[in-house]
């Protein structure tokens, strides 16, 4: 990961939070260095926008001319233009200051974190394995009976690990429209689904006021 | 230079020319005379001369030789002495005589060839006339010491012989014009001319000094004092333009003026409002630097301290959306913006303040992320104000829930839920109809949602985005932003796959 800040202090915090994130960072302080520092050899960049000599957005015109790895841009303008120019210039996603450690963490993650959508092939959390083109769930490797609504209900949530799916979504798109389907029909459906995967039963998880998500341990 | 100088200047150079011109035009017309009457002469000698004396000695045509006219009356000539008379020439109905006009006369055969060798070679000028058709032919040419000649050509009509063209030369009769006394009169009358000018505009004068003055009145009253409008002509309308210009600075002034104000006192309360939280800050930390002390770390107080620090830099955020929205329109953008992206952005933003109370944050987006189009920071700052009421007002182990979905018919519909407390039904209506404004919506650090909630509706407003302030199913609030949806030209970064995250 590389850090182009100016600001020491700044740049200190932001190397401790990453360390301990248990990423290993290397630290310049102006765009020349970066640009000398091979950008390409990073898994991502993290940009302040406000650098002394080059202007930030000049930097990332440069690191984007020649690579596309991921980068995370700090901003303390809260100018939008500023924002849309970097995003345009090929940004991925910009922080503004002040953060929190935990905030750019989580938005550290996020960048990082590969395209998990898995239309067909297999998700796994846990011991709890689906098989998405074989309409099959696995528990520690045995196969659990499932009706067709709950392996639906399993496979929406499956298709997007991680994210909470809203109730309203999964009576809509899951749910057979043609017998009664609302939102209690759901939990019971869900209720019945967590039963049959018994020591599984964890990983659909409750997400308040949203709905439901399959967990993911390894995802974040 | 006054008005009047000028008046007199544009005078004297307009009538200089004008005079001038006249002079040489009438000259003109005065010469063309005494050329046609130098012809006439002319036709009248030679049909007194007549072919047969012509042709006999055509080297010795009758007009030799210089005389002294005779002067005679007005109706015509006396067949005097050859090449001794006096040409009849009327100007008007005054007959005015040529004092002296000698002339002489040549023959030439029809070839321009002279029969008397001592003769001019025929004048082109006069041959080229007489081979277009005329019969007659004349110019004026300069001639020595200052006289003017006059050059006559005419064909007799006596073609075989040596007299088939007669060529005449004399003295123009008509002399240049008298110059010194036309320019006395033209000097004179444009002497009374200006006199007259300069006295014709004393009153115009009189009144532009007077404008003049009462627009000095009224820039010294800051232009409050109107000036006076006199008479329905161009002074008066110099003065209404003045008026409606004077009405025009006053109304731009007033508004700067009022911006100044606006942006001290913007300017104070801000530092005020910045203040207050940075003071619990400080004292915050001052007990931690004590429980330091004593070996003992008091984890409330850091979570106090973090929570200032968090509304502190939630603050900063507000007072620049509010500036940003009170300068309107250039600085409010538009692009498109990823709600999806936003709302990942916003729940990041509260966990770290939220989580060490036990409030969970949840988000959820819908895939394919939604778009809208907006100034992207005064979205999010809207949404998170209200966020960040929601994880403010919660108790601990309570839960906020950012959703993001389709509305239906090309919407967006973001709803921020929460189990705390919420609002009495009063309180409720009151939440939806405040209306956000500099002076009154700040400076409520006590009360909180003031100026975080107006800002969330401006914006909304500006946007056309609706909003709705509610009750939750869970017994606490829930604020609900709509509007219209769609991805004008989703940008590339739509197809990496946004974050999902509970």
């Amino acid at each position: 990961m590389l850090l182009i800040e100016d600001d020491e202090k700044l740049a200190r915090q932001v190397l401790a939070c990453l360390e301990e994130g248990g990423f290993s960072t290397t630290w310049v302080s102006n765009g020349r260095d970066a640009l000398a520092e091979n950008p390409r050899s990073f898994s991502l960049l993290i940009l302040d926008l406000m650098l002394p000599g080059a202007h930030g957005l000049d930097v990332l015109k440069e690191v984007r001319r020649e690579s596309e790895v991921p980068v995370l841009v700090l901003s303390a303008r809260n100018d939008t233009s500023d924002k849309v120019r970097a995003l345009e210039l090929g940004a991925d996603d910009y922080l503004t200051k002040p953060f929190w450690p935990e905030e750019l963490l989580a938005r550290v993650h996020a960048r990082l974190r590969r395209p998990v959508l898995q239309r067909s092939g297999l998700v796994e959390a846990g011991e709890l394995a689906i098989d998405l083109a074989g309409r099959r769930a696995l528990v520690r490797g045995q196969d659990v009976d499932l009706t067709r609504v709950e392996f639906d209900l399993l496979g929406a949530l499956a298709r997007r690990p991680g994210a909470a799916i809203t109730r309203a979504w999964l009576v809509e798109n899951v749910l057979d429209p043609e017998r009664d389907g609302n939102e209690r029909t759901l939990d019971v459906h869900v209720s019945r689904l967590r039963k049959k995967l018994g020591p599984c039963s964890e990983y659909v998880e409750t997400v308040w006021g949203v709905g439901y998500r399959l967990h993911v341990p390894e995802a974040a | 230079m006054t008005l009047r100088h000028r008046l007199l200047l544009s005078l004297v150079l307009t009538m200089v020319p004008l005079a001038v011109g006249a002079i040489w035009l009438r000259y003109r017309v005065d010469r063309r005379a005494g050329e046609q009457a130098f012809g006439d002469l002319v036709v009248e000698r030679v049909e007194a001369w007549g072919r047969e004396a012509c042709e006999a000695d055509p080297g010795r045509p009758p007009g030799r030789g210089r005389g002294r006219f005779r002067r005679i009356g007005p109706d015509g000539f006396p067949p005097g002495v050859l090449g001794d008379e006096r040409i009849p020439f009327r100007e008007g109905r005054r007959p005015r005589w040529s004092p002296r006009f000698p002339f002489r006369m040549f023959s030439y055969d029809a070839g321009y060839r002279p029969a008397d060798p001592s003769a001019p070679p025929f004048p082109p000028a006069l041959r080229r006339a007489l081979e277009g058709g005329e019969t007659l032919a004349s110019t004026d040419t300069a001639g020595v010491g200052g006289e003017r000649h006059v050059l006559v050509a005419l064909r007799t009509g006596w073609d075989s012989g040596p007299c088939a063209l007669v060529l005449a030369r004399g003295i123009q009769p008509i002399p240049g014009p008298p110059l010194p006394g036309l320019l006395a009169s033209v000097g004179a009358l444009a002497g009374a001319f200006l006199v007259a000018v300069w006295i014709a505009a004393g009153p115009v004068v009189r009144r532009i000094r007077e404008l003049t003055a009462a627009v000095s009145r009224s820039s010294a009253t800051r232009y409050e004092r109107p000036v006076p409008v006199t008479g329905d002509d161009e002074i008066g309308e110099l003065a209404r333009a003045f008026n409606g210009a004077a009405t025009q600075i006053r109304e731009h002034v007033g508004r700067v003026e009022a911006r100044e104000r606006t942006l001290r006192s913007f300017v104070a309360d801000t530092t005020h409002d910045v203040m207050l939280p940075l003071t619990v800050l400080q004292g915050h930390l001052a007990a931690l630097r004590r429980a330091a002390q004593d070996g003992r770390c008091d984890a409330e107080a850091v979570q106090a301290a973090s929570e200032e620090a968090h509304y502190l830099a939630s603050l900063v955020h507000n007072l620049g959306a509010a500036a940003k929205l009170e300068a309107g329109e250039p600085y409010v953008e538009s692009h498109p913006v990823n709600l999806n992206e936003l709302v990942e952005r916003v729940a990041d933003r509260h966990r770290p303040v939220a989580g060490p109370r036990a409030i969970e944050v949840n988000s959820a987006v819908p895939d394919p992320p939604l778009w809208t189009s907006g100034d992207v920071t005064l979205i999010e700052q809207a949404v998170s104000n209200v966020v960040h009421n929601a994880v403010r007002y919660n108790r601990p182990g309570g839960h906020v829930a950012i959703v993001l979905e389709p509305g239906g018919a090309g919407r967006f519909r973001l709803r921020v839920l929460d189990d705390g407390p919420g609002v009495p039904e009063s309180e409720l209506g009151r939440l939806s109809e405040r209306r956000y404004r500099t002076d009154e919506a700040r400076s409520r650090h006590a009360g909180g949602q003031g100026l975080g909630l107006s800002i969330t509706r401006e914006v909304a407003e500006r946007h056309g985005f609706a909003m709705r302030i509610g009750r939750s199913e869970a017994g606490g609030l829930e604020v609900e932003l709509s509007g219209a949806s769609g991805a004008p030209g989703a940008p590339a970064s739509t197809a990496r796959e946004p974050e999902h995250r509970a």
